[in-house]
């Protein structure tokens, strides 16, 4: 008995000493990221969009690939950038349909050295987007989602996938 | 005689008169459409409405699927529960979640009706009967349906015809070749009716893709509430000769989705 005993309370002992407080390390940038990496010509390659509403309810029809629809992907957007933040933008559409409205105008991002959200801007007129993994930068790809809302439930989100040269 | 039948055309005329006087509400609901378990704010435009225009605050009075607790009050000093919000002259809303505002299980629920009043409905104070659709929770297929179900004037939508589906004779067994697709505002036409071939899905399902603003070269500040579809082919007479067919006419109303 006295040996459990004595089992248990180095057991507890261990258990106690193996607790060590970690220290929090400092953020520190995706090294895939970096405004060199956004920057040049995407061109669109794949587009898909999705029902919102049908995915929270359960129902068929939940996402569509639209990529060989209506020359989608004619369009190119051109990040430009200008004493190394974000600048200008040209979006060329092709024969697509200008579905981002815009076609010149400033890009933005929330944070340059973790940007989560990128806004074509031209004017009062904005296309917002959430930008995809960084990891798919290094790959040259840049993927960008938008999500439309109906009051504050999201009811179709497109994503638009882009390639760079 | 002559007196009668005058006598009987006045009263006649009065009852259609004031029977106008409580028609004319235009009601939209946010979302366009809507299950039980969704919520929706319901708005009632009374500036048609004779005895209504005008007059504030105005009140719910609902009565199916139930008439929720604490009731609706009495004709003549409506509950103050029932209050609706004042959204513009003469438009007055209301937002609920109809299972929590009734109280009663989604299944219950295929529609809902109400008018709507003054405080005292007194002298027909009030609009006509209104009546809204509500969706079921499981998916119900149809001869005509938009991917995505719920959108704008700014998306990318995909018209879809599934003969399958069709309720009439004709567009179950027509061969479907174009649609005419048309923009509306209310009455009004926006742009101008277009006809595009469609593309065969397979299976008797037969769509067309589109963007609105490019689709009917439409100015920026276009405003549109609802696109009109009819989709046309041949179909075959009682002799088996070829003749002109078309879908009857399908609405798609049109929410107002903004990019966050």
């Amino acid at each position: 008995m006295k040996k459990i005993t004595t089992i248990l309370a180095i057991s507890a002992l261990l258990v106690f000493a193996g607790c060590k407080p970690e220290s929090i390390k400092d953020y520190q940038a995706n090294s895939a990221y970096s405004l060199d990496a956004l920057q040049g010509q995407w061109k669109l390659m794949k587009v898909t969009q999705t029902d919102e509403d049908s995915k929270r309810k359960l129902f068929p029809y939940k996402t569509l690939d639209l990529t060989t629809s209506m020359n989608l992907t004619d369009i190119a957007i051109n990040l430009n950038l200008a004493s190394a933040v974000p600048a200008t933008f040209t979006a060329a559409y092709g024969n697509a349909p200008k579905i981002f409205k815009l076609t010149t105008g400033n890009w933005k991002l929330d944070d340059n050295s973790k940007p989560g959200k990128l806004w074509l801007i031209n004017g009062t007129d904005t296309a917002k987007f959430t930008i995809g993994s960084y990891n798919q930068l290094a790959s040259k790809k840049l993927v960008l989602k938008q999500v439309k809302y109906l009051g504050t439930a999201a009811m179709i989100t497109y994503e638009y996938e882009f390639s760079k040269n | 005689m002559k007196k009668i039948i005058f006598l009987i055309f006045c009263l006649f005329s009065l009852a259609l008169s004031a029977r106008s006087q409580t028609s004319g509400a235009v009601v939209t609901t946010i979302p366009s459409s809507f299950t039980a378990e969704d919520v929706v704010k319901i708005i009632v435009d009374v500036s048609a409405v004779g005895n209504l225009a005008g007059k504030e605050p105005l009140y719910l009075w609902t009565f199916t699927p139930n008439n929720p607790p604490p009731g609706n009050g009495d004709w003549t000093n409506s509950n103050e529960v029932r209050r609706m919000t004042k959204e513009a002259t003469n438009k007055w809303s209301v937002t609920f979640k109809p299972t929590d505002y009734y109280g009663v299980a989604p299944s219950e629920i295929t529609r809902i009706q109400f008018l709507v009043k003054a405080k005292d409905g007194t002298g027909d104070q009030k609009t006509n009967d209104i009546t809204l659709n509500v969706d079921p929770l499981i998916y119900v297929p149809v001869v005509f349906r938009t991917f995505p179900k719920f959108v704008g004037v700014n998306e990318i939508i995909t018209a879809y015809l599934d003969q399958n589906y069709a309720t009439d004779v004709v567009t179950e067994r027509m061969l479907p070749a174009t649609v005419e697709i048309s923009l509306f505002n209310g009455a009004i036409q926006v742009g101008t009716t277009q006809s595009v071939n469609l593309k065969n899905e397979g299976n008797k399902v037969w769509s067309y893709i589109f963007f609105p603003p490019a689709f009917f070269n439409l100015s920026a500040n276009a405003v549109a509430d609802r696109l009109k579809f009819k989709f046309k082919g041949t179909g075959r007479d009682g002799g088996g000769n070829i003749i002109p067919a078309e879908s009857p006419l399908f609405e798609k109303a049109l929410d107002d989705l903004i990019s966050k």
